[in-house]
């Protein structure tokens, strides 16, 4: 079944949490975060996820890195089914695969030296003989990521938000994995520094041959890294293809309104007048059918019974609607 | 002397010379220095930045509300026309009277919601409260009023709605109870600081189109403090760019986003990516970081990070503000000799 070049392969996959109802305001029930979710990541690949939040994108991209536990369904990394797999048994995989978070700042610890939070992993990994070919590593690893030897005795808040973001890449890259999950890994950046963090991926995509999920609301920043891209809503994915195909010619409803729904940059230029009505829907209080429909201006009374499934309706694009007579 | 816009009225706020500082540990750092905007009724003026510009601190200012000390208005005024058209310094305000001003003349609203409602106090409640305070209506009248305001930035069941508390709304709806509040006394000038950067795409543009609506209606000038050049473009009628505490360029919005001057803007133009852009694109970054308010480079505060920058000249000298096309305002020493835009 999985074929050679897919490095990560999600069959059904589930996420669900249970709350008490205990909480302030809190309401007892089951959160479907991720709902069957099916999918492969290809080697080499930039797999973009977007959504909105809510959308159970994080969750998604945690939920290979088996940081939260997948309630039912299957991860498989390079073929081996880690879904289950202990502690110990994940050790091994745990070095392949990374993440770097929106946030660097509250990864890193503040009394840890940028060159101490480096030395770990690889001390855990039993990577370089000794401290000395430790230390040359996390130097490579500081020209790597565009900061100077010099930052490796510096505190986390000694930095800027984009050195900092820096730092958290060189803690990802540091062991040499095959795939990362970059979780907004720009969202908290200024716009001048966004565009040298984002040439920062790039560049490490090509020069490790690094397979990534990259998590992010803004869709201009998923186009311009992704080769496919992935919608998600209300912890399904309802559309799925290659970027240009998924931005020029979209064909489900949300993505359709969620593209339109960014303003241009051009001024006075009139927004498509698509506007999605309403908010997300309560997570706990899911509509029956396709969630989407509640807030979907082509839902049909057919939109109430089932799910739709993800079918493919050309090479690579796939789409969660059944309305097919709409685009 | 600034030109009259189009229609030659004369502004409902006009800010001249603004500068900010504030103490530190080790003394005095500027924030804002030597600002001018203005902002005509009905129209809308977007303050655009990155973080540390001092386009927020500006709003705060003009609003009243930065603490002093460590704050301190180092000269400058903003003269604000009343409804009388009596022309006040708003800096000369006592904190009662902007007290007064804030909630009737200039309505605010900020990125965070929950920041600005009361947590513990029912919407309709919050919402009326304005109203009391600056109205003097009974708390009958006021809740009446309440409801219709909530019904007019589109929330759902309004009467009901009334009795809820914050947490109980989503964020797209806290930010709409935030704007009804805002413009619950009709103000004149609604500052609005980054209102959608924690929204979704698709809150976002309700909400964009809730203001402008209410804009249109109420005739109300918009102070839009926001660092997306998306929303700039689908707002602004009139841009002021602020780095690290200076206003380096400002325009009409459509010269501003087509015929950017000051080597920053276009930076900012070139780093962004746009929706139409795919991974085979490059984006031209700038290079290095904000400068340190406490330590700001010599001459031209932008100098290290442009590529136009000439020595002898940018690391010396601090541009002066100078008339590039009719109303198109840039602080750049090399302003006439940059190479002609290109998007």
């Amino acid at each position: 079944m999985n074929k050679p070049d897919t490095l990560v392969e999600l069959r059904n996959l589930d996420v669900h949490f249970n709350s008490s109802g205990a909480g302030f305001g809190g309401k007892a029930g089951t959160l479907r975060a991720v709902s069957d979710v099916s999918l492969s990541i290809r080697r080499g690949e930039v797999l973009g996820l977007v959504g909105e939040s809510g959308s159970g994108k994080s969750t998604l991209g945690q939920a290979i890195l088996r940081l939260v536990k997948p309630t039912s369904g299957q991860v498989l990394f390079d073929g081996d089914d880690i879904t289950k797999m202990s502690r110990s048994e994940l050790h091994p995989y745990r070095r392949r695969m990374q993440v770097v978070f929106q946030d660097p700042y509250s990864a890193l610890d503040p009394r840890q030296t940028i060159e101490d939070a480096l030395i770990e992993p690889l001390e855990i990994h039993r990577i370089g003989a000794n401290s000395a070919v430790r230390l040359a590593r996390v130097h490579d690893l500081l020209s790597m990521v565009g900061l100077q030897h010099s930052h490796a005795r510096r505190y986390p808040h000694e930095f800027s938000g984009g050195q900092r973001q820096r730092i958290g890449i060189a803690r990802a890259v540091a062991l040499e994995p095959e795939f990362i999950v970059a979780d907004e890994p720009v969202s908290a950046l200024d716009v001048s520094i966004q565009a040298q963090i984002l040439a920062l991926l790039r560049d490490l995509r090509q020069r490790l041959k690094l397979t990534l999920l990259f998590v992010s609301h803004d869709l201009a920043v998923i186009r311009y890294l992704s080769d496919r891209v992935a919608v998600m809503y209300l912890g399904r994915i309802v559309e799925i293809a290659p970027a240009d195909a998924l931005y020029l010619n979209p064909l489900h409803p949300y993505t359709k309104a969620l593209l339109a729904a960014v303003p241009s940059r051009t001024p006075g230029a009139q927004r498509h007048k698509e506007i999605l009505l309403g908010d997300l829907p309560s997570p706990h209080a899911l509509p029956s059918g396709c969630s989407f429909r509640s807030r979907c201006p082509y839902a049909v009374s057919a939109c109430a019974t089932s799910v739709p499934p993800l079918l493919e309706v050309a090479p690579g694009h796939a789409k969660a609607c059944i309305r097919d007579d709409i685009f | 002397m600034r030109t009259p816009n189009m229609s030659g009225d004369s502004p409902i706020l006009d800010v001249r010379g603004l500068s900010i500082a504030f103490q530190s540990r080790r003394g005095e750092v500027a924030a804002v220095q030597d600002v001018n905007i203005t902002v005509h009724a009905g129209e809308t003026l977007a303050l655009v930045g990155e973080s540390g510009s001092g386009k927020s601190v500006t709003g705060l200012a003009i609003m009243g509300l930065i603490q002093m000390p460590p704050g301190r208005i180092v000269s400058g005024q903003a003269l604000w026309t009343g409804r009388d058209g009596k022309i006040v310094d708003l800096f000369k305000l006592s904190a009662a009277e902007h007290r007064k001003l804030r909630g009737s003349d200039i309505g605010m609203i900020f990125q965070e919601p929950m920041t600005s409602l009361n947590p513990v106090m029912r919407i309709g409640d919050q919402v009326a409260e304005a109203i009391r305070l600056h109205q003097g209506k009974s708390r009958r009248i006021a809740l009446d009023d309440a409801a219709a305001m909530l019904a007019m930035v589109g929330i759902p069941d309004p009467a009901r709605r009334l009795a809820d508390y914050p947490h109980q709304l989503s964020g797209g709806m806290r930010q709409r109870v935030m704007i009804a509040t805002a413009l619950s006394c009709r103000p004149r000038l609604l500052i609005a600081d980054e209102p959608t950067t924690a929204l979704d795409v698709t809150i976002q543009a309700q909400i964009l189109d809730l203001i402008a609506g209410l804009q249109r209606e109420l005739g109300m000038a918009v102070l839009f403090v926001t660092h997306d050049l998306g929303v700039v473009a689908s707002t602004a009628d009139r841009v002021a760019v602020m780095y690290s505490g200076k206003i380096v360029e400002d325009a009409p919005a459509k010269m501003a986003l087509e015929a950017p001057t000051h080597p920053y803007m276009r930076g900012l133009l070139r780093s962004a990516p746009r929706l139409d852009m795919d991974s085979s694109h490059t984006l031209e970054a700038i290079p290095g970081n904000m400068p340190d308010p406490r330590r700001p480079p010599s001459g031209c505060n932008f100098h290290p990070r442009c590529n136009y920058a000439k020595s002898g000249l940018c690391e010396t000298t601090d541009p002066i503000r100078q008339e590039v096309a009719p109303d198109h305002w840039v602080r750049c020493a090399r302003a006439t000799e940059l190479p002609a835009w290109t998007a």
